[in-house]
């Protein structure tokens, strides 16, 4: 089965979850190939999982302030801001028939094709089991996953240039317990691809497009008009709606 | 109508919070927060509504039963915490 790549390309909050819904209902449908989808979040934005609270896990005042966008995913796992400038994006969507059945193999599957690509750039990277990839013992990826009707999502984020102060002005996540102490150990606990090596942009997209192509059959492509079109009615019935996004 | 609240990290899973609204010795409704995974996604509602209705006190063994009825019933696979955790944090909060 032939793969799609689209490459790097930026999109708003709305669009990108949309995107992945829409290519997924073409890949269930017959009329999409099984697609590899970089990309960014412009402006930036903080993605929650479906099962998160949102008023929990994001400042929203910040995110006004700052003009940072949410969204809620519609897979679980944990609350990620995705800086603009600081961060990669993928999706991998997929008949579930071509994926590993199993869930956890499945992590460790895509999650070995950007440790791939990381040690091309010569950063040591290893999975942490459920859904992370660590450098230097610090927060460096993290991935989620769904399957529904037979197709396989997982997309995860890259982080590229973190500025932890700025993530956590907007993450409510380790300010729970009021203290300096904890944010900073929070903030220690993740790490960039530029805090490692000075690598340019441009050269990770590189290295991750032969990573997660290698071996399979691709060609590059982009979003058909069926799936824009899809995309941007999704932003309307769920992705923009407040009954959406503060669900939980 | 009370409200009381539970949370964990999961060792080696994942961070889930519960939020119980109860009057009466009965529990009204149930919301489980976090960062763990759900096969299917729809499968955290059916947990939630399996457990309105639950009498207080219960023990963490009623509530893992309820929990693991639902899971098994419906054939949900849920990542990040076990159906023990959950009747832990639901009965300590409930206690």
């Amino acid at each position: 089965m032939k793969w799609r790549l689209i490459d790097f390309e930026y999109w708003n909050a709305w669009m990108n979850m949309a995107f992945d819904e829409a290519i997924g209902e073409a890949v269930k449908a017959g009329s999409s190939p099984p697609t590899i989808r970089f990309y960014g979040w412009d402006p930036s934005a903080v993605s929650i999982g479906c099962f998160q609270s949102l008023q929990d896990e994001v400042d929203l005042t910040a995110c006004q302030r700052e003009g940072v966008d949410f969204v809620r995913r519609r897979t679980g796992g944990g609350a990620v801001y995705h800086d603009k400038d600081g961060e990669i994006t993928y999706s991998v969507i997929a008949p579930e028939e071509i994926m590993d059945k199993d869930i956890n193999k499945a992590y460790a599957t895509i999650c070995g094709w950007i440790i791939d690509a990381l040690d091309v750039l010569e950063l040591s990277a290893t999975f942490a089991a459920i859904n992370d990839i660590l450098t230097d013992g610090k927060k460096i990826s993290g991935s989620a996953q769904t399957r529904r009707g037979g197709v396989f999502l997982q997309h995860g984020t890259l982080l590229y240039n973190v500025n932890p102060t700025k993530m956590f002005s907007i993450l409510k996540v380790g300010r729970t317990k009021i203290s300096d102490k904890a944010i900073s150990s929070y903030e220690e606990r993740v790490t960039s691809i530029l805090r490692q090596a000075k690598v340019p942009k441009d050269r990770v997209l590189l290295e991750l497009r032969r990573s997660f192509t290698k071996g399979k059959e691709w060609e590059s492509g982009t979003y058909t008009s069926a799936e824009k079109e899809r995309a941007r009615q999704l932003v309307l019935d769920r992705y923009s709606r407040q009954e959406w996004n503060s669900s939980r | 109508m009370q409200r009381v609240s539970a949370e964990m990290k999961v060792k080696g899973g994942k961070f889930v919070r519960v939020r119980i609204a109860h009057e009466g010795g009965i529990v009204f409704q149930i919301h489980i927060t976090g960062d763990f995974f759900v096969h299917p996604e729809e499968g955290l509602e059916s947990i939630e509504r399996s457990l309105v209705g639950l009498r207080i006190p219960s023990t963490m063994e009623i509530v893992e039963r309820i929990v693991n009825e639902v899971l098994a019933n419906e054939r949900i696979t849920v990542i990040g915490f076990s159906s023990s955790d959950l009747a832990d944090l639901v009965a300590g909060a409930l206690a």
